[in-house]
């Protein structure tokens, strides 16, 4: 592959520099900013893509500037970013085809634009979390990634938008500040902050130092995953943000994070013999937080804000599947992640939609809706059906991995619980598509402000229902089983990484 | 390292979490998070001293300090002054709809 | 692939044909009981998609598969409850994927190494597989969902709910233990005829009185299942098949009341005998068929049940009582809804249950033939050389038969419709719920919307992680 190296920088770059091209092509060529945005999104996408696919072989390093690890910063992709990248391009686009295509003209849209420029930066800030080799770079793009999500999650200017993002920057703050901690004392002891370098020097840090690293680096990563006891700014910020943020914010973001996470983990804490592991606290936070997002999605009357929730929970998957430490549990939660971000774009999706249609965001105003679009009304049922967890749907799968590498290592509880979500979040979703498939009758006081419109983005929605088939049928091939898996050990030892990273020769 | 700063950095971090935690006006919760966040940076830079040292720029007797705290600390202070506006943005448009900038009065979304 | 993942032993075909003949009386019955023909196309629709993914969990050679299609089946069953009764069919969905949750964490357990055959398991996930087929087959403690579902789906759904979807729990527990001797089973097989047969005189409701039934029905079936043995794998067919094929009918008969009188309650009907005569043959063969007479395939199904009990006296007893109270319970049903005086306006012309009468028809022949030729289906399973028309065998369910109707004349007053009940566990079923609602809404405390309470947890839970850590 053609210059194969710059993938990764130019994932990074050209977003970043259309975002500000954006700021002079509206100030001097205003007719064509919607064309430059639509462009932007589909290279961005494009370069992302091939990020992921120069990694899918061996790991692939960029020094930039010609510095080498010990001096200067690296971009690595494995296999492991590989998927992310995955995620972060198609979850992406999804979502700027639902902010840009459907850009309306109104006074309104007018000032939408500032805000497309924060969306290519913070498409930029995940794409540097996903390749960066640098504990340094990694927080900077973390800090990226934080700045552009609380102006996005306020951009809709509701009060409610407002005080949600207020308190997710209060609370992101805090995570970054933990995070910096952490950072400062792995420095402190190490020495540097390469991750393949500092990660063969971490025997020699004292256990002390190491514990408090390991602890503010839990806390600053998990707050930004939205893992439990650090999730509340979550279902705030996701359920108020505007349709395409949230779609944005629940699919890749918090995927972003839960890579730093897992990467941090693994080259850095790995199982220890004695104590607790870093590894057995995530897997038990990883059940609190299945518990403390299923529980609350019950009594939800707005869809958005159930919607957010859930996503609590099947982060409470992803730690679970981590926290087995098994190349079958990293499997089975990258294969999840993958799956969780193509059904919940999809359903924030047709949640903003079925909104706008209804004219209210409870989803007891949905009544109906179902029969009069069908199709979509089908994708949104075969995307609950999938985070449900009802075979022969993806979900399906990868809880099915989840399950099998917890109990593997004997973790029955764990897995009985990830078994019990599928009942708990079937008592969510169900009632929601009882409303939309039900008859006819809107309730008198929906009535009012019901519209007779089109389900915007319609297209997408069908595409993203047959993404989960199309992961469904994807398990059942045996091969991509066994890439999976692959992938999982290979993400598991730390040598490999080590390894490829620092043998890679500076060009 | 050296002992003052070491109180320093406790003594400041230890006021901002108290500033989070106990008081009431959204200013100063920002303010109690940057007194936390120069507490690390502190920490970070006083780490980086080393004894007969000189600033990392064109070391004009003996050798320079460690650069890459200070490299880190400014673009976390640039991050923070960041967040610091951003903050008070927020702030204000919060008083504006809701004629308070008492954090335990913004209770919109809960359960 | 085929032979991989599907096996068509002699078993699994019995219990397919049992599928296909429900089915196919369920969708004739289904052309009468649905007005709109949206509805019935519907119906028919998810029947066949219901009856495909039956065959798929009986003929599964994999635990996994027959996991699979056990909760594809739930779902389409859910969907089928859903076309009449809502908040039902959310809770039989929740319950069985509740019970789905174990059966998955045991197949897991089990299937480390490779993926698990069908078949006999490894203790330390036997309890777990236990437990999820419990739900499924409504074993004593977890059959709490039973009454409501079965009692308040629509007439057909019943049918195939008691007749076909309980059998799969059923036989997968007959594969998981292989023909063993699990003595627990058969005790709680045999508390569940009798709590069964007993809960079931008190209903006032003519399906959840069905209901019962059948859990009565499936505590003999369990306790031959507990017993093991050479002979308990055709005696649980066998009777499974019987059962399958009778409750079938009782509840195609129970829905034709419904529909005639617009009301499921016994101190509302009767005098159904002169208006519904077919219907009343019909209720009449399935209910012998359930008591045991001779000359129906329940006598021949529970002649051999009573062989493979031979050395278990005890169950057998207990079998025994449970069999005169079932007698009772069909004595009470044909006294209160089809004798006695009519009570209810009647709502149609009986022209209007051409469909619904030739569904239940559609299963009487099979039980009188395997009751005059009763040696057929336990030949085929592989087990010969029963003799069922023997003395001792009629005369003791003739016996039964008749101290069952002397008891109930005796206690006719008592038993009338406004009798008292005695409460059971079906009430978690409404409990269940609420108590998913209180622990939700003490987790949704904690999301109180105060900031300083989230900065708190956050310091507090950094603190605990840097103790644990060091």
């Amino acid at each position: 592959m053609i210059f194969s190296g710059y993938w990764m920088l130019w994932s990074i770059l050209f977003p970043m520099t259309a975002a500000f091209v954006l700021q002079l092509m509206h100030h001097f060529a205003p007719g064509r900013t919607r064309k430059w945005l639509l462009f932007s999104a589909a290279a961005t996408a494009a370069a992302t893509l091939a990020a992921a696919a120069t990694g899918c072989g061996k790991p692939e390093v960029l020094h930039i500037g010609g510095w080498s690890a010990a001096l200067g910063i690296l971009l690595v992709t494995d296999r492991l970013s590989a998927v992310f990248l995955l995620i972060s391009a198609f979850g992406g686009a999804a979502a700027a085809w639902r902010a840009f295509c459907a850009l309306p003209e109104t006074s309104a849209g007018k000032e939408r634009w500032r805000f497309c420029g924060l969306f290519f930066i913070l498409w930029a800030a995940i794409n540097g979390i996903l390749v960066t080799g640098d504990l340094f770079n990694l927080f900077v793009f973390f800090e990226i990634l934080a700045v552009s999500t609380y102006v996005l999650v306020g951009a809709a200017m509701t009060r409610e938008s407002l005080e949600a993002g207020l308190k997710y920057l209060v609370l992101g703050t805090v995570g970054a500040l933990f995070l910096l901690l952490g950072i400062a004392l792995l420095y402190m002891g190490g020495g540097v902050l390469n991750f393949a370098l500092l990660s063969s020097v971490m025997d020699s840090i004292p256990r002390g130092a190491r514990a408090a690293a390991g602890s503010c680096i839990v806390v600053g990563l998990g707050l930004k995953m939205g893992m439990f006891p650090f999730h509340f700014w979550l279902p705030d910020a996701h359920s108020t943000a505007s349709t395409e943020v949230s779609m944005i914010l629940s699919g890749v973001v918090v995927k972003a994070s839960f890579y730093a996470l897992l990467r941090v983990t693994i080259l850095f804490f790995p199982d220890v013999r004695e104590g607790v592991s870093v590894l057995n606290v995530l897997l038990v936070l990883g059940v609190l937080s299945l518990f403390a997002g299923h529980l609350p999605a019950q009594r939800q009357a707005d869809v958005k804000r159930m919607l957010a929730w859930s996503t609590v929970a099947h982060m409470g998957y992803l730690l679970v599947g981590i926290g087995c430490a098994s190349p079958l549990g990293i499997a089975g939660a990258l294969f999840h992640a993958l799956n969780h971000a193509a059904a919940k774009i999809g359903l924030f999706l047709g949640a903003g939609s079925f909104s706008a249609l209804a004219g209210a965001g409870e989803w007891r105003s949905f009544q109906g809706l179902g029969r009069r679009f069908p199709g979509e009304s089908a994708a949104f049922a075969l995307l609950a059906g999938s985070l449900i967890g009802l075979p022969p749907l993806s979900g399906f799968w990868s809880k099915w991995m989840i399950i099998l590498a917890a109990m593997e290592k004997g973790y029955w509880a764990a897995a009985l619980a990830v078994g019990a979500g599928t009942a708990l979040s079937c008592a969510y979703y169900v009632p929601v598509l009882f409303q939309l498939f039900g008859s006819q009758q809107i309730e008198e006081s929906f009535k009012k402000n019901a519209l007779s419109g089109s389900f915007q983005s319609s297209r997408l929605m069908l595409g993203l229902g047959a993404t989960t088939v199309f992961f469904a049928l994807l398990y059942l091939v045996p091969e991509a089983r066994d890439q999976f898996l692959s992938v999982g050990s290979a993400a598991l030892s730390p040598e490999l990484y080590r390894s490829a990273v620092l043998e890679a020769l500076i060009p | 390292m050296i002992i003052m700063s070491f109180a320093t950095v406790a003594i400041l971090f230890s006021l901002g979490l108290f500033t989070i935690l106990v008081q009431r006006n959204a200013f100063k919760t920002v303010i109690g998070l940057t007194l936390m966040e120069s507490a690390v940076l502190l920490l970070f830079i006083s780490w980086a001293y080393i004894p007969e040292g000189w600033a990392p720029i064109l070391p004009l007797k003996g050798s320079g300090v460690d650069p890459l705290p200070h490299a880190l600390t400014l673009t976390a202070i640039v991050i923070g002054a960041c967040d610091l506006a951003l903050a008070f943005a927020f702030i204000m448009k919060l008083n504006g709809f809701e004629k308070t900038v008492d954090v335990d009065s913004f209770r919109r979304l809960k359960g | 692939m085929v032979q991989r993942y599907f096996i068509f032993t002699a078993d699994r075909r019995v219990l397919a044909l049992l599928a296909g003949i429900l089915v196919l009386a369920a969708a004739v019955y289904g052309q009468g009981y649905f007005k709109k023909t949206g509805e019935r196309r519907f119906f028919s629709g998810f029947l066949f998609l219901f009856l495909l993914t039956v065959l798929g969990a009986v003929f599964s050679a994999l635990w996994l598969g027959f996991l699979i299609f056990i909760e594809l089946s739930t779902v389409a069953l859910f969907i089928l409850i859903a076309m009449k009764e809502r908040n039902v069919a959310f809770r039989y969905l929740a319950v069985q994927l509740a019970g789905a949750a174990f059966l998955l964490a045991g197949i897991a357990g089990a299937g480390i190494k490779g993926p698990v055959l069908f078949g006999p398991v490894q203790p330390p996930f036997f309890p777990l597989l236990l437990a999820g087929l419990g739900v499924k087959s409504a074993l004593l403690g977890l059959h709490f969902w039973l009454p409501e579902a079965h009692g308040k789906s629509p007439a057909p759904v019943s049918a195939l709910l008691s007749g076909i979807a309980v059998k799969t729990g059923v036989f997968g527990l007959l594969l998981l233990t292989g023909g063993a001797y699990v003595p627990s089973l058969s005790a709680a097989g045999a508390a569940m005829a009798l709590w069964g047969a007993f809960q079931a005189l008190l209903q006032r409701d003519v399906k959840r009185l069905l209901a019962y039934s059948t859990i009565s029905q499936l505590g003999y079936i369990v306790a031959a299942l507990g017993a093991g043995g050479v002979l308990s794998v055709p005696a649980v067919l066998y009777h499974a098949v019987t059962h399958g094929l009778s409750k079938g009918m009782l509840f195609f008969c129970a829905g034709i009341l419904e529909k005639a009188y617009g009301t499921k309650d016994f101190s509302r009907l009767g005098g159904a005998a002169e208006r519904l005569p077919g219907t009343c043959i019909l209720f009449f063969i399935a209910a012998a068929s359930m008591i045991g007479l001779p000359g129906t395939a329940g006598f021949a199904s529970k002649a051999l049940l009573k062989a493979s009990l031979i050395d278990f006296p005890l169950v057998s007893a207990c079998l025994l009582v449970a069999n005169i109270g079932t007698a009772m319970v069909f004595c009470k049903m044909s006294a209160f809804a089809f004798g006695g005086v009519q009570k209810s306006r009647y709502l149609h012309s009986p022209e209007c249950f051409r469909f619904m009468n030739a569904g239940t028809a559609v299963l009487a022949p099979l039980l009188l033939f395997s009751g005059f030729f009763p040696g057929i289906l336990p030949a085929f399973l592989g087990s010969t050389g029963h003799s069922f028309y023997t003395v001792p065998k009629c005369g003791e369910s003739l016996l039964a038969a008749v101290c069952g109707v002397f008891l109930f004349l005796f206690l006719k007053k008592r038993l009338r419709a406004s009798a008292t009940r005695v409460r059971d566990i079906d009430v978690m079923s409404e409990r269940f719920p609420n108590m998913i609602g209180n622990g939700a809404r003490i987790v949704q405390r904690l999301q109180g919307g105060f900031l300083r309470g989230y900065l708190l947890t956050a310091a507090l839970t950094a603190l605990i992680l840097m103790h644990l850590f060091s």
